[in-house]
């Protein structure tokens, strides 16, 4: 309080832009006691461009919930009447708890709930009405009963992006959405929403401007089957094992694919792209019988795959997949990320064939030179030529080249190492003829993974930057071990793993 | 990585110059546009920002061009903690942190002094905003009474 005596109202000499930029971190409950401070309080919170309506404070009794639902009421009438048109709205409620008595059967005129759901749907419907760009709608239903999905906003003639969050509760999507006009939508985002219905991906297929479509922790639907041309980018995004097992995605648009797929039911799926335009392809999940248009995907810039096998299971088992295009379909990709166990499994299938030679940057993550390792990784890099940058690292590797991993275990220090420099040397490899940066991480200060970075100093001839990556506990030996290997042309560089 | 790149010199309208990494400098909207139009060699003068915001926004910026974009959780959690700590700062340099985040277009920045705006003015009554930040009652009775009814529920 001391502070602001003699303080001048800075708050009142913000510029109206930067005052609804404060005010859109606001809940509309503080919008409502910020409107009596002043009269230009009042005007501001009227006008905010950016709106939320968060119920949670509000539902511990059923007089709190009237109170608030009528305010808000009040306020949204208030607002269209002063003619503002609120572009982004962002709605989180909780209808937990809005009828008196579950157990009672309901009776007629008992519809506490239902005035409260029809007041929501209601704000919906005039908030898309009114101008909506953006609405985001956070919603967890009355128990034993579904989220009913807003297809009023859909209707909108302005809502361009409409993002949902069902938090687990079944969603129910109605049988088509009957579109008067065709939908404006050009994303679309489902979080933990349990779409049990078929009827999904009819009902996507009838948004004809989509452009984005994004599913984060969505579960029920066994197949999704997209076909629709106007989509550019999607996500799927599942880190827990699902149901689903079909997946075909077809789009002449689709730029960008994001999958992280883990099904529960591994030996029955199916996947399949038909994307000739796809740029951008990011695949977590299984290895799995996988088809892709006939052409090669020519405009494909970054591709990153990490195909694990399901815990316990054996490579062996995954022989009768069809796994023989994955690689091949990344043939054009500048930038390559695989997974080790990924280039172990291609190699143990027999899949480690033909030429990547568009990759011009590569990153093998996850990965440690142990004997087992190096003939596996020998045989991948065989597969690439004109490589400019090179990172090969335990751990995600990270743009700045710190790597920083929790749940990677400690790597044992290796005794004794089978594959020297010569080793390398005759692989007849070409990946370090044009390489310009490599970054590689080393458990010790002797190994495979040392040999190999005495392979790429005495080889690399183009090299201009070389990081080592290595523990702190090394600090004092690794780079004094390793600068005697060095050329006055290469910018030596060492970076520090934490340890666990 | 160490630092590889340009230096770019930043002058407050104190006449005090900075001397950044490129990097560091880029993140700004506002100075990254006049980096590209190659107007940046004789330093850039920020008329509108002090010595004594400017060292605090180039603390900012260093602070988030150094920071690892990964998915790691800790990492997130330690930045958002620096965050946290540096708007800890008196009120008129929280204002004035927010006008140079929004004249150099550093949209991390923006939100951060914005956010913490907001959150001082959640959970308290119009006379505590009032007190808070100076701010004069200028209704009317009539008008005072007026909006009172109708959000009478806040007071609950």
């Amino acid at each position: 309080m001391q502070e602001s005596a003699g303080m001048d109202d800075r708050f009142g000499a913000l510029s109206e832009q930067l005052a609804y930029h404060i005010l859109s971190f606001l809940n509309v409950d503080d919008l409502g006691r910020l409107m009596l401070v002043s009269r230009r309080c009042k005007s501001l919170c009227v006008s905010v461009p950016c709106l939320t309506v968060d119920n949670r404070n509000y539902t511990h009794n059923l007089i709190s919930r009237q109170l608030f639902n009528n305010f808000v009421d009040k306020f949204l009438v208030l607002r269209a009447n002063s003619g503002t048109k609120t572009r982004h709205f962002t709605l989180v409620w909780s209808f937990r708890g809005c009828r008196c008595d579950l157990n009672k059967k309901r009776k007629k005129g008992d519809n506490s709930s239902d005035v409260e759901e029809s007041l929501v749907y209601k704000w919906l419907l005039e908030v898309s009405g009114a101008g909506a760009e953006r609405v985001s709608i956070n919603m967890v239903s009355q128990e034993g009963r579904p989220n009913l999905f807003p297809s009023c906003v859909l209707w909108s003639e302005s809502v361009k992006d409409l993002t949902f969050c069902s938090n687990n509760c079944v969603w129910e999507f109605p049988r088509s959405f009957d579109m008067l006009f065709p939908s404006e939508l050009e994303s679309l985002t489902l979080q933990s929403a349990r779409i049990p219905d078929k009827f999904f991906n009819d009902a996507v297929s009838e948004l004809c401007s989509l452009k984005s479509l994004y599913l984060y922790g969505c579960s029920g639907l066994k197949g999704i089957c997209i076909l629709r041309s106007s989509l550019k980018q999607l996500k799927i995004i599942n880190e827990k094992p699902v149901d689903l097992c079909h997946l075909d995605v077809s789009g002449l648009k689709l730029e960008k694919i994001f999958l992280t797929w883990y099904p529960a039911d591994y030996s029955r799926t199916s996947f399949q792209i038909t994307c000739p335009a796809l740029q951008d392809f990011v695949w977590y999940g299984y290895p799995m019988t996988f088809y892709y248009s006939t052409g090669k995907w020519k405009h494909l810039q970054c591709a990153a795959l990490y195909l694990t096998l399901p815990p316990g299971s054996e490579v062996a088992s995954f022989s009768k997949h069809d796994v023989h295009y994955v690689l091949p379909s990344l043939e054009k990709s500048k930038f390559l990320r695989l997974h080790a166990e990924t280039i172990e499994v291609l190699f143990k299938l027999g899949h480690l064939t033909g030429e990547l030679d568009a990759v011009r940057n590569l990153a093998i993550d996850y990965c440690i030179l142990t004997d087992d390792q190096v003939p596996i990784v020998a045989s991948f890099l065989k597969m690439v030529s004109c490589l400019e940058t090179f990172y090969l690292t335990s751990s995600p590797t990270i743009v700045r080249g710190s790597c920083k991993d929790q749940k990677l275990e400690v790597a044992v220090p290796l005794k004794g190492y089978g594959f020297d420099v010569e080793y390398w040397e005759r692989q007849e490899l070409k990946f370090v003829d044009q390489l310009r940066k490599a970054t590689v991480e080393v458990q010790g200060e002797e190994g495979n993974d040392v040999e190999l970075v005495k392979y790429i100093l005495k080889h690399a001839r183009g090299l201009e930057y070389l990081t080592i990556v290595f523990a702190p506990s090394l600090a004092s030996i690794i780079p004094e071990h390793l600068t005697s290997f060095l050329k006055p042309s290469i910018k030596l560089n060492f970076s520090l793993k934490p340890q666990n | 990585m160490s630092s590889s790149g340009r230096k770019i010199i930043l002058k407050s309208s104190d006449r005090e110059s900075f001397e950044v990494d490129e990097a560091v400098a880029l993140e700004s909207q506002t100075i990254k546009h006049v980096i590209e139009d190659d107007c940046a060699d004789n330093g850039i003068p920020l008329p509108n920002v002090t010595s004594k915001i400017l060292a605090k926004v180039i603390e900012y910026c260093k602070k988030h061009v150094e920071a690892p974009k990964t998915d790691d959780r800790t990492a997130e959690d330690e930045l958002k903690s620096w965050d946290a700590d540096f708007v800890k700062v008196d009120r008129a340099t929280l204002f004035d942190l927010i006008l140079a985040a929004n004249y150099l277009h550093i949209k991390g920045l923006l939100d951060l002094t914005c956010q913490t705006v907001a959150d001082m003015i959640k959970g308290m009554t119009p006379e505590e905003i009032r007190r808070t930040f100076n701010m004069r009652d200028d209704f009317t009775p009539e008008e005072e009474e007026d909006v009172r009814r109708e959000n009478q529920w806040a007071f609950e």
